[in-house]
């Protein structure tokens, strides 16, 4: 205990002692303390002298005096508050405690736990909790002529059980909340009633620093929420409360709430409301960043899903993570039926077996490229090239690979089938060469001088020039005998000299050649020598088939000249009747006779019906 | 040395197997055919007496190895004539003389010689 620096006798040192000291008439009812009854300044020097906070409260007035204990509670009004009365201390408390204060000015005790009294201490009217005792002090002559009070108070304990309750309140409601503007939600609605607010909502400040726009909003009742950007300064202006929440030092929301009545914002106030904000925002923060970490998957599972490529994602321990709906389909496994499984259990021990060597080449790091052939499910073999990328992590360790397989079948068969071509082409170029070949050396006999052979070389060139023709624009599937015929005859005649008739045939390629030189020559011959050497003579051409279709069904040909000159039956047999008699007739695996009539020449042809397409 | 020989022509493509037989003929050999048919071919490889053949290796989209492989049991000389040249043979055929068409007479005779040799 320090010196006291007042001179009464017996009072202890501190702030209150050196108040009491200093009473007097003109600053209290009760004058100085000399003056005081001996039960009062008893009272008084035990009060002082006590750590335990305490007020005494003596006569009609009841003057308030304290103790050093209880400066804190006081707070601002200390130490103006020193020996006035009561209730001009506390006149926002007045109606509540002065029951309690006349009851014991009655001689009868009173004791309060955890009350809940509004004060205006610190400028603000705020709730503070006390559990005290009032008990009457009595007189010299042994009447109750005062109040002692013992109080202790729990106001900070009491307001962190209430934020702990919100605190946990939020956390119970967004435990299970993904979506970002529900748990915003929830957060606004529990902080708005915590301060009786009328509405209460986050505004996110954006980049410009001028505007922010409302994230979250609820009000009491069914009124009308909060939406779009306000200016920051109309926010701050508007009477309601707005707490910023930082984030590396620079405000990137504000919780703003509003009140029907106009009042200051405690503390306290803008403390929970800090707190509650920032545990929303972090949360919410978590679900935007888990939010887009779900869009970024469907993005990636679109785009995979759209490649004709198959992907897969297989960790170091050789299981499935990832795969898109080309792998599914490929392998015959429904989504869900992969991820998680082991390589083997998917391509099938055998194909795992196989496939092992180039996978630890990959899980050891290595790129790989590689072109393979491997069964297919549905049986065959596929041509695929696979790269397989390695999957490091941050640390440059390997923590699995990515498979990239091509299905390469396709592109092979072209590539196949255009080697065929080309080699088919060659065959047939060489053949056409050799077939050339034989009618240059048909037409240019040593007998024959080489002016005509020259003619007769070029009408067989021009013909087959123009059965190739016919068989082009048919794409070489084959041609009819009607087309063949045509063809054949206008090159050397003039068609009205020619009646033909017979149903639609369909000749195979070769074939079609073949019967397109043999017209050629039977038309030639007739120019020459037969009905066509003469004005007034015609040919005939009809063909028909045997009533029976498939593989016994025959094509029979004739060729008739009429009206030509009386005909005598050739000295040597010639290219025409050559070709005819044995090259037709042994191509299309039948008889062609050649009848010398005197009325005209008669071509008959009886073979089995040509396979054309 | 070819002159009065067997030689048996298939050649699907008439106007060519005329001309081979028109070759072999001033050659003074004597031909077997000309076959344009598969069946046929076969029909004579097996039954006719003959000391040499030259077989078209495509008679209608059907291969004439069959046909070779009865003239090889029978220890006759073949050659093969093809637009298609040497890359054409089946496995086992590798080591026969090839005629690519388009071939002269020139062709024709060197090769039946060295059959016939």
């Amino acid at each position: 205990m320090t010196a006291s620096n007042n001179d009464i006798a017996g009072l202890p040192a501190g702030q209150a002692a050196d108040l009491v000291a200093g009473l007097g008439w003109d600053s209290c009812t009760l004058g100085p303390f000399s003056a005081w009854p001996a039960a009062l300044q008893t009272a008084v020097r035990m009060m002082l002298a006590s750590p335990f906070p305490m007020f005494i409260a003596w006569g009609a007035d009841m003057p308030y005096l304290y103790n050093d204990a209880c400066i804190p509670i006081v707070a601002d009004k200390h130490p103006m508050a020193f020996g006035r009365p009561f209730r001009e201390v506390w006149p926002e408390a007045w109606d509540e405690l002065s029951p309690w204060l006349h009851q014991a000015m009655q001689g009868k005790a009173s004791f309060h736990e955890n009350m809940e009294v509004v004060l205006e201490r610190n400028g603000a009217p705020a709730s503070g909790w006390f559990t005290f005792a009032y008990s009457p002090l009595y007189d010299d002559a042994g009447q109750p002529g005062g109040v002692l009070s013992v109080a202790m108070e729990g106001t900070a304990s009491v307001l962190a059980g209430k934020w702990q309750r919100v605190r946990q309140a939020l956390d119970d409601h967004i435990r299970d909340l993904a979506d970002p503007s529900e748990i915003g939600m929830a957060a606004a609605s529990l902080l708005g009633e915590h301060l009786g607010c009328q509405d209460c909502f986050f505004a996110e400040i954006e980049q410009c620093e001028e505007y922010a726009s409302v994230a979250s909003s609820w009000t009491a009742g069914d009124g009308e929420r909060r939406s779009g950007r306000h200016s920051i300064a109309d926010l701050k202006g508007g009477g309601g409360l707005v707490v910023p929440l930082l984030k590396g030092g620079v405000a990137h929301v504000l919780v703003c709430g509003s009140r029907m009545s106009v009042g200051d914002w405690s503390d306290d106030d803008t403390a929970i409301s800090r707190e509650i904000g920032e545990r929303a925002w972090a949360a919410i923060g978590k679900a935007r960043a888990e939010e887009a970490v779900r869009e970024a998957a469907r993005e990636l599972r679109l785009l995979t899903d759209a490649l004709p490529v198959l992907i897969a994602h297989v960790d170091d321990d050789r299981c499935y993570r990832f795969n898109n709906r080309a792998y599914e389909d490929w392998f015959g496994h429904p989504r869900e039926d992969i991820p998680g499984k082991h390589l083997a259990e998917v391509l099938g021990e055998e194909a795992y077996a196989e496939l092992r060597p180039t996978i630890d080449r990959a899980l050891a790091g290595e790129r790989i490229s590689i072109e393979q052939t491997v069964p297919f499910r549905s049986g065959g073999m596929r041509h695929v090239i696979t790269e397989y990328v390695p999957r490091l992590n941050a640390a440059g360790t390997v923590i699995g690979y990515y498979s990239l397989v091509q299905d390469i079948s396709e592109r092979k068969r072209a590539e196949e089938h255009r080697l065929l071509l080309i080699n088919e082409l060659n065959h047939r170029v060489r053949n056409t060469l050799a077939v050339v070949q034989s009618l240059a050396s048909q037409s240019f006999r040593p007998d024959m001088p080489l002016d005509v052979g020259r003619k007769a070389f070029e009408g067989r060139l021009r013909t087959l020039g123009a059965a190739h023709n016919l068989l082009t624009s048919e794409n070489w599937d084959g041609a009819t005998l009607q087309s063949v015929a045509r063809e054949a005859l206008a090159a050397c005649a003039d068609p009205a000299r020619f009646n033909l008739s017979g149903p639609e045939i369909r000749l195979p390629p070769q074939t079609a050649v073949s019967f397109a030189l043999a017209l050629h020559e039977l038309c030639t011959n007739a120019l020459k020598y037969g009905a066509l050497s003469v004005a007034g003579g015609l040919v005939s051409m009809e063909w028909s088939t045997s009533a029976s279709s498939g593989p016994d069904s025959r094509l029979r040909f004739q060729w008739r000249e009429l009206g030509g000159p009386p005909v005598t039956v050739p000295e040597r047999r010639g290219f025409g009747s050559r070709l005819l008699e044995t090259g037709l007739a042994a191509e299309l695996r039948g008889q062609v006779t050649m009848d010398f009539s005197p009325d005209g020449l008669v071509c008959t042809i009886d073979a089995p019906l040509p396979a054309g397409k | 040395m070819i002159k009065g020989k067997h030689i048996l022509v298939v050649e699907d493509e008439p106007l060519v197997a005329m001309l081979l037989e028109d070759m072999l003929t001033d050659m003074g050999a004597h031909v077997a055919g000309p076959e344009c048919g598969f069946e046929a071919a076969m029909a004579r490889a097996e039954a006719d007496s003959l000391d040499a053949a030259v077989l078209d290796v495509n008679l209608s989209g059907q291969k004439s190895f069959a046909v070779a492989d009865i003239l090889r049991k029978r220890g006759i000389p073949y050659a093969f004539a093809t637009g298609y040249g040497r890359s054409g043979l089946e496995p086992g055929h590798e080591n026969v003389p090839v005629l690519v068409k388009p071939y002269t007479a020139a062709d024709v005779e060197q090769t039946l010689t060295e059959l016939l040799g």
